[in-house]
Parts: structure tokens; sequence; C-alpha cells
């Protein structure tokens, strides 16, 4: 089987929660014998060079300035760009023909305009098409862009694109059952549910020496997440209108670019002389480092209020046999861990900050259940990917 | 405060920095010797060690000094500190070095030359930064820093207590240390806050000091067995901080601070001061920030030197340069019209102040904000009339015995201090008025404190 996977976003260097599914989604198939060409539309103005893979093609989007009006959603600039510019396109279609794919796998369904053209072309046979979703997009991007001025031209464009991909697949995965019914309902033809995992990570003594005496003697709690602003808000949302309610001597540690958005948004600038003084922001982390970290913070905390499918970090922090706090959204997909004591579940801002107080205060956790935690690395969420694929291709 | 294994912590915070004028110095000067003197055998002094991140015990010499103005604290915290010395050791001395030759120079010539040497003054300043920044990133041999003298910090007991008789936000670890220990041993912190009305007016704060208060407040409110306020009003403001950044309500009380206002005046007036008149001239104390509204007496001084030039008193300023107070203080330098009319000078000693307060006409205190005003209660409390503004504070300690203007209102002080000048029985009624002015004793103020003490050793014993 020969796999062809289209996204808007690299993945040489994965640390976001997108970028972490796609490439496990690429590992396990080539673990499998499957042979992946993962190829990327990328903007090159948001990426390094040593992000960027052999296959990926890079896309100005700036200049001259194309459908500058979607630029809230540069990602599903990038596919229609694809589509309409026809250097690029020529450039993906050399790729797909010199490759010749049984199956081309969109990685959300920003490059689904640029897939259409490609199987639109007369006198090749139609590849097998597979919609990886990571998320429900129009429900989400309302939500993220419901302040913006414009957004419902832009949302009305992410949704088009979203249900011609779920309609024209052959199979889309989705990451929750919630999220499989959204995509049934669209009108797709075969829906599996593939849940996100996380990899084995260990951490090195050095790193753990190193943070240890980085964080501090006092128990301090962990919120990893990228740069959707969304999660920043959602942080702002549970834990504001600031951290007054955190005592001199307790921090929340932040990793990864939401760092950016949140220190920019308003609500943390009002009274971000306290924000500052209870938050130890880190940045992104290599994964070494952030095993560290994970292991040694008292809890994780998922402040997550928007979007509708599972997140990576949550898998990651209820994989760290440390205390989870989170909203019910953020246990999407993992609602069989809800039960377990070491894991809380608060959906009302004055919950959450109670709660978390108490466990900031609580004795270190006792390790959690070995086996279910076993069951979020990735090689067991994606165990039925290679077969599903070969089953749909018929080899 | 009996019992022998009960100890009285005094912690001395407001900075040496900080004039001996202030009203953080004083309040703190005040309470910390009253209490002394109350509880001898029991209280001690302490500073917060910013070096070591600890509190630390003073001898009580080291404590006089510190309250005379003259130690400093014994690892001042590293806010600020590079900016200071270059400010104090060059700038300063070269401002007092030229600004009165500046004032000699002909008149074309001073703008011109003003300008130059602000850019003067910015090329040295960036220099200074510049050479600061690469010297830090110079790797350096540990041994060629002094150590500072290291000493232990004190072991707090549940039967402590220990008071902050005024609160320094440049030490930034300050709270959170005595949270530590609280949350340790269970000591009692009763913190003493003369003024919270940054608060209330964050735009007109650097960025960087505001961070630092918003942090110091909730610190302090998490720490603080109790707080007492200097005011009602900066009581309210520390309710709605409060409540605003989500924080449960605290206990907070409120004592007024004692007056003592400036002693016997010299016979002369003072060589640092312009010529003026006794009993004509208006006085202004206060720091030359936004918040203290100089700008609304210059352009009320420059309103009436068109309107009633023969009759118009000087103006004096007097008061510590804050933030945002260079284009003000340049406009009055540069402007002509306002030459022997208009007077800014920095803050004085204590017989220069008497010697202004028993002098004037009246003083002026048009502030948009504050904490406990100051200089209102020692003007009332020598019987100079002030022209004051409608803040909470103002209405708070004048016993309501001035007609409080609102600060925003132009035409209003106008009209006030106009008659003041023009009609010798308008400013003799106000003063008739004014003398039922009531001081209160610093012994007074402290037996509310001592009995606040009690109050938070018998909380702490029941808890």
């Amino acid at each position: 089987v020969r796999l062809l996977d289209l996204a808007a976003y690299p993945i040489a260097r994965p640390l976001s929660g997108r970028q972490l599914r796609r490439s496990a989604l690429v590992r396990t198939c080539r673990e499998a014998g499957i042979a992946v060409r993962p190829c990327a539309l990328y903007d090159r103005r948001a990426w390094r060079d040593d992000d960027i893979g052999g296959w990926d093609l890079p896309c100005d989007l700036a200049e001259p300035a194309f459908r500058p009006e979607l630029a809230p959603a540069d990602d599903v600039r990038a596919g229609l760009f694809g589509a309409a510019d026809d250097a690029t396109f020529a450039q993906i279609a050399a790729l797909a023909d010199r490759f010749a794919p049984d199956v081309i796998q969109l990685e959300q369904p920003w490059c689904w305009p640029l897939v259409e053209r490609l199987i639109g072309r007369p006198g090749r046979s139609r590849p097998k098409i597979v919609y990886s979703a990571h998320d429900v997009e129009g429900p989400r991007h309302r939500q993220l862009l419901a302040d913006r001025r414009g957004a419902d031209a832009v949302c009305a464009v992410v949704e088009a694109v979203e249900t011609a991909a779920v309609r024209s697949a052959d199979l889309v995965l989705a990451v929750a059952a919630s999220d499989a019914d959204a995509f049934r309902r669209m009108g797709a033809p075969a829906v599996h549910v593939l849940a996100n995992g996380v990899d084995e990570r260990r951490a090195t003594p050095a790193a753990t020496a190193s943070w240890k005496a980085r964080l501090g003697p006092e128990p301090v709690a962990l919120f990893v997440a990228g740069e959707q602003a969304a999660n920043a808000a959602g942080f702002m949302d549970l834990l504001g209108p600031a951290l007054a309610f955190l005592p001199p001597d307790r921090r929340i540690t932040v990793v990864g670019n939401v760092a950016t958005p949140l220190a920019a948004s308003p609500a943390f600038q009002r009274w971000e002389g306290i924000n500052r003084s209870r938050i130890h922001f880190t940045g992104p982390l290599p994964d070494s480092e952030l095993a560290a970290v994970l292991a040694l913070a008292q809890l994780t905390i998922l402040p997550i209020t928007a979007g509708r499918g599972s997140t990576i970090r949550t898998a990651e922090a209820l994989h760290a046999a440390r205390v989870v706090l989170g909203t019910s959204l953020a246990f999407r997909g993992f609602e069989r861990f809800l039960g377990l004591p070491w894991v809380h579940c608060h959906d009302d801002p004055a919950d959450f900050r109670r709660r978390l107080l108490e466990l900031l205060d609580a004795p270190p956790p006792e390790p959690g259940d070995a086996a279910l935690r076993r069951e979020l690395l990735w090689s067991a969420t994606l165990r039925e990917l290679p077969a599903l694929l070969r089953r749909l291709t018929g080899r | 405060v009996s019992p022998s294994d009960e100890r009285l912590f005094i912690g001395l915070t407001a900075s040496r920095a900080e004039s001996g004028a202030a009203p953080a110095a004083r309040i703190e000067r005040q309470l910390a010797l009253c209490l002394l003197e109350r509880h001898p055998d029991v209280a001690g002094f302490c500073a917060y060690d910013a070096a070591a991140g600890d509190i630390v015990p003073l001898s009580r010499d080291e404590a006089g000094a510190w309250l005379a103005g003259r130690l400093a604290s014994p690892a001042p915290a590293a806010v600020g500190r590079r900016r200071g010395r270059v400010e104090r050791y060059l700038m300063g001395p070269a401002r007092r070095l030229l600004l009165p030759k500046l004032a000699a120079v002909p008149a074309p010539l001073r703008a011109p030359l003003s300008r130059f040497l602000s850019s003067a003054r910015l090329f040295v300043s960036t220099g200074f930064g510049v050479a600061a920044a690469v010297l830090d990133a110079l790797p350096r041999r540990p041994a060629a820093r002094p150590q500072p003298e290291q000493r232990a910090a004190i072991a707090f007991t549940a039967q402590d207590m220990l008071v902050l008789p005024s609160v320094a936000w440049d030490q930034p670890g300050l709270f959170a240390c005595a949270f530590r220990h609280r949350r340790a041993s269970g000591v009692g912190l009763l913190v003493y806050c003369d003024d919270a009305s940054p608060l209330d007016r964050p735009q007109l704060l650097a960025p960087d000091r505001l961070r630092l208060l918003q942090a110091g407040f909730v610190d302090m409110a998490w720490s603080a067995t109790r707080i007492v306020c200097a005011t009602e009003a900066t009581r309210a403001t520390l309710r709605r901080f409060i409540a605003a950044v989500g924080l449960p309500a605290r206990p907070l009380g409120v004592i007024h601070p004692g007056i003592d206002p400036p002693g016997a005046p010299p016979d002369d007036r003072p060589a640092s001061l312009p010529p003026v008149t006794p009993g004509r001239f208006a006085l202004v104390v206060a720091a030359i920030e936004p918040g203290c509204n100089h700008q609304l007496l210059y352009d009320l001084w420059v309103r009436l030197a068109e309107e009633i030039p023969d009759r118009l008193v000087p103006l004096l300023f007097v008061g510590a340069a804050g933030r945002l107070s260079g284009d003000l203080i340049g406009i009055i330098r540069d402007d002509e019209r306002m030459r022997g009319r208009l007077f800014v000078l920095p803050d004085q000693s204590d017989p220069t102040f008497a010697w202004l307060y028993h002098n004037c006409a009246f003083t002026l205190h048009p502030t948009l904000a504050g904490g406990w005003p100051r200089a209102l209660v020692d003007s009332l409390a020598l019987g100079k009339y002030c022209v004051a503004s409608a803040v909470p504070a103002n209405a708070e300690l004048s016993q309501g015995l001035l007609d409080l203007i609102d600060p925003l209102d132009f035409m209003a002080w106008h009209d006030e201090v106009r008659r003041l000048l023009t009609e010798p029985d308008h400013l003799a009624a106000r003063e008739r008025r004014i003398a039922a002015f009531r001081p209160r004793a610093w012994s007074s103020a402290c037996d509310a404190l001592t009995a606040e003490i009690v109050a938070c050793r018998a909380a702490g014993a029941s808890a």
C-alpha cells in the first residue's frame, strides 16, 4: 500500500498536538510496511528550516496576498492556494504522479481543494481518500472566531471544505466517538475512531535534576498547550480573572507556544503583575524535558473550553501517572478514565480553581494504573490503522 | 503582649531611598518607635534580606540608624539599582550644578541649551545602559564579587507576631517570604498599609512598577493575618482590588496615623528657598506626578497671572520629581510668564518645611487620589487653610472643615483661589473655621495598633 499524506503543516520536528498525531499516524503506517510520503503545503512564514521535511512544499500567502479575507484561517488558505496556483499544483501533482499512491490521506480537511483537483484530472485512476480529522472544524472555528469581523464568511468556507472532505472520503478517521457521530450526520460513508495517544517518554536524569532545581521545592501545576488562541482563552476563562487565588508559593508551569497568546491576551494583561508572579513560562520543550516536567509536577491541568475532539495533551497528562484536573471537554474520548481517583473533572471555574488549590496542597499522588496507561500509547490507539488501510485498498 | 514567649518583631521595610518626609517612612518611624516603647521586653526589629530571601534580625542600633534614614536594608532588592546609582551619582549632581547656571543663560539660548542637555542626558544614560548590558554579558570570576554578610534568618513560632508598620513595594519577595513563614510556623502578620491609591490609577504607573504593585498587594493579602489601613479610602480601594482579582474578602481595619506637623521654624528663610516673603506665597507639598494634579495649579497660576497680576503670590511646588513629571517641570522652567511666580523645589529638610508651613499664606492639595494626605493634615494642624480636592481621603481626614473641590473642576479652583488672594476676609474666615481641627496623637494610633496586635494574637491562639 502506498499512502500520500497531505497536510498544511510539516512534521519534521513534531511539537504541537496535531503534529504529534500526524507523526504517529505516519510512523504507525511505516512500521506496518506501508509506504508513506508525508507532504505538507506549508506557509513559509510560519516555520523554521528544521521543521521542514523532504516532500514538503512552501507557499507564500502574503506576497501577493491570496484570499486575504481568509487570514483568520491560514490553513484553509494554504489548501485553496495549492488548488488555485498552477505552479504549486503542478509540483504536488508531479509528486503524486511519481509516487502513484493507493491512498491519499488528508490530515485535517484543509488540502481537500487540492485533492479534489488532483483526483479530478482525466485519465488517471482514483486513489482511495482517507480524511483524518482532528476535530470537527466548523463548530470549532465558529467558536474560535466568534468575536472576529468577517468570521461568518471564513467559517462558511471552513464548513464547505470540511463537508466536502467528509462526504468525498472513502473513510473518515475521528479522534472521538462524538466527532464520529458528527461526521456521520454530515454524510460520511464510513467512519472509524482512532483515539489520540502518547509516546512513551523517559526523562533523562540530567533533565530531571535540572528541572527539579528550576521548579523549586513547592508543588507546581503544569499546563501544556500550543499556540491556538482557544488554549489561552480556556486558561483565563477557568483560572481568571487573575491567578491571585494561588498563594504566593504556588505556581503554574506553562509549557509550549501557548505562552504567546496567553501573555498577549487582554484578560492576562489586565492583572499581568499577579499572573506573572504565579506562572513559570518555559516555552516549547523537547520530549525528554517535557517528560521530566510532567514527572515533577504535582498535577497537570487541562483547562479546555473550546473544540470538540480529544486532545493529545489529555493523553499525555493521563499517561504521566500524576494527578489530572480538566474539564469535561478535555476528557472527550477519554471518558473511561473519569472514575479514577487521580482524575478530576470540573467545568465551573470556581470549582476548577478550588480543586486546583486542594490538589496543590495534597500529598504527592500514587502512580496510576500501569495497564490502563499503556492503552494510551500510540501503539495501542492506532493499532487498527494499517488493517483499515489494507481493507480499504483491497491489498 | 505580656507572656515572655510571645515575641513581637517590628519589620522595617521603608526604603532608605525614600525621603524621610515621605508618608510611608514617617509612619514607619513613628509606629515602630511607639511599639518599641510600649513593648520594650518582647519587641525586636527585623528586615527582609533580599539576597538571602529571608527575614533577618536587626539590632536596636541598626534599627535606629534605619529609622533615621542612615542604614540601607541588609540586601536591597535589585529593582532599579543601577538606574538609581546613575541618577544619584551622575545625573542628580549634574542637574543640581547645571540648572542654576541654565537659569542665568540669556533667554533665547535657554531652550536650545536645555534641549541639548536633555539629549546629552539621554546619550549618557543610554551609554551606561549599553555598557551595563555588555558587562552583564561578560563572564565574571565569582571571587571578584564582595560577599554580603550572611545573617541567620529568624525562626518564627506560632506565638510570635510580625508587624510591618509600612509596606515597601520594591521588595518583591518580602510577602512571599512572610507567607512561607506563616505557613510553616503560624506566625501572625499584621501589616499597616498607608496607601493603596496607585491601584485606582494604574495608567499613571510605569508598567514594571504596576506589575510589582499588583503582585505585592495580592501577596500581602495572602500573607497578612490582618491588614490595617491608614484611611477608610485606602480600605475601600483594597476591598475593591481584592474583589476584582477574585480573592475572598480579607479582614481590613483602619487606624488613622498620628499627626506631627513640622516644629518651630528657623527665624530666617532657609537658603535653599527662593526669595519669597513670609505670608506672601502659596505652598504645595507633594511628589510631582500626574496623580498629584500639579498641572491644574500651573494652568490656574497662568490664568491668575493674566487676571490679577498684582495680587498673585508665588506658588512653591515642593516634592520629588516623579514619573511623567519631566514635561511639566520643563514647561514651568521655560515659561517666561511664570518666572518668579512658580518655583519647583525638591524635597526639603524638616526645618525648611517648618519655615514653609509657618510662613505660607495657604496650601493647596489638588490630588486626584491618594493615601494618607499628610500635607493636608500638617497644614490644618498648623492653622493654614488648605484648598483641597474632593477625594475620599481628604474628606475623611479634614474633619469636615474644608470646602473640598472637584479636582477636575478648573473654574471652581479658580474662583476659590482668586477669592483667597483678593478677599482677605475670605481667607481669615477659612482660617477661623479650621481652628477647630484636632490632630490625632501618635500615642492614640499606637494604642489602636496595640489593640489590633492583641486581637491578632487572640485570633491566632483560637485558630
